[in-house]
């Protein structure tokens, strides 16, 4: 998918691949083309030292074609990766824990109700708040097949900031400090006119 | 605060009344407190507006940690339909 300038992705469902975390034992191939498997980071980084390695090296992780919600508009078509969330289903759970999810009541997980025609799934899923990746706009398969509206997209970005520990209070204080200081200014000019 | 769940029938819990909080003690002095589930959800709401912060993966539920770890994995993933390349395409 290009990063087509004035077309609104933030909130829309696509298909893409994403990449699997590298993560230890490290599969590498060599310089000499070999495979090989390295217990930890510190290995690889000590063979990228000596050469048998390139530099940067390249990890043989798997990728799977998976949905996701695309978080970010891209109107100037600069910036061609998304910040997105992956979606899950969550069938393996036991019924209790699936009706709990369903009703809302397990904030890292957002529910989204089988509704191909407005979120573009066949099944029922739910959006991991735990699950921020980034995409690169060629690695995105299809346009947009569904879209969370406003109000879906908000919440996703509160419970977000929440789930990346990102603070918002100080800005919320400053916030209602400076419309109050305001309020109060505004009292003050309407009592001291005659 | 980290939260674990157990079902009720591995472990022996007294009865309650509601509202109460039962205090276990060891050697006289209290050891842990057993609260009703509706007094838990007050107390994380009094954590959450004055308590210090804490990291949010304190907050999530075994569910919430079973569906990212197979969704990690990639299992329980909704399965892509090729048609999709046709119908849709990037």
């Amino acid at each position: 998918m290009s990063s087509t300038p004035g077309i609104a992705f933030r909130g829309a469902v696509v298909w893409a691949f994403t990449a699997f975390q590298p993560e230890a034992p490290f599969d590498l191939a060599g310089q000499d083309g070999a495979a090989r498997s390295y217990p930890n980071a510190v290995e690889v980084a000590k063979a990228v030292k000596n050469g048998a390695l390139a530099d940067p090296p390249t990890f043989q992780v798997p990728a799977k074609i998976r949905p996701l919600v695309l978080l970010q508009d891209r109107p100037r078509g600069q910036l061609p990766e998304y910040a997105a969330l992956k979606l899950a289903r969550f069938t393996k759970l036991n019924d209790a824990e699936q009706q709990r999810v369903r009703d809302g009541e397990e904030p890292a997980l957002f529910y989204l109700a089988k509704d191909e025609a407005r979120y573009g799934l066949k099944q029922e899923n739910a959006v991991d708040l735990n699950s921020l990746v980034r995409v690169h706009a060629s690695a995105i398969l299809t346009k947009p097949v569904g879209h969370l509206d406003v109000n879906e997209v908000d919440v996703l970005g509160r419970r977000l900031a929440k789930f990346l520990d990102i603070d918002l209070g100080p800005d919320i204080k400053a916030g209602i400090a400076e419309r109050w200081e305001a309020i109060v200014a505004a009292q003050q000019a309407r009592r001291s006119q005659p | 605060m980290n939260t674990r769940s157990v079902t009720a029938n591995e472990v022996r819990l007294p009865d309650m009344a509601e509202g109460e909080a039962v205090i276990v003690e060891r050697y006289g002095k209290p050891y842990a407190a057993v609260i009703g589930a509706e007094e838990f959800k007050l107390f994380q709401r009094l954590l959450a507006m004055f308590g210090e912060r804490q990291p949010s993966e304190l907050s999530l539920s075994d569910a919430e940690l079973a569906v990212h770890r197979s969704s990690e994995a990639g299992e329980d993933v909704e399965a892509f339909d090729f048609a999709l390349l046709e119908t849709h395409p990037a």
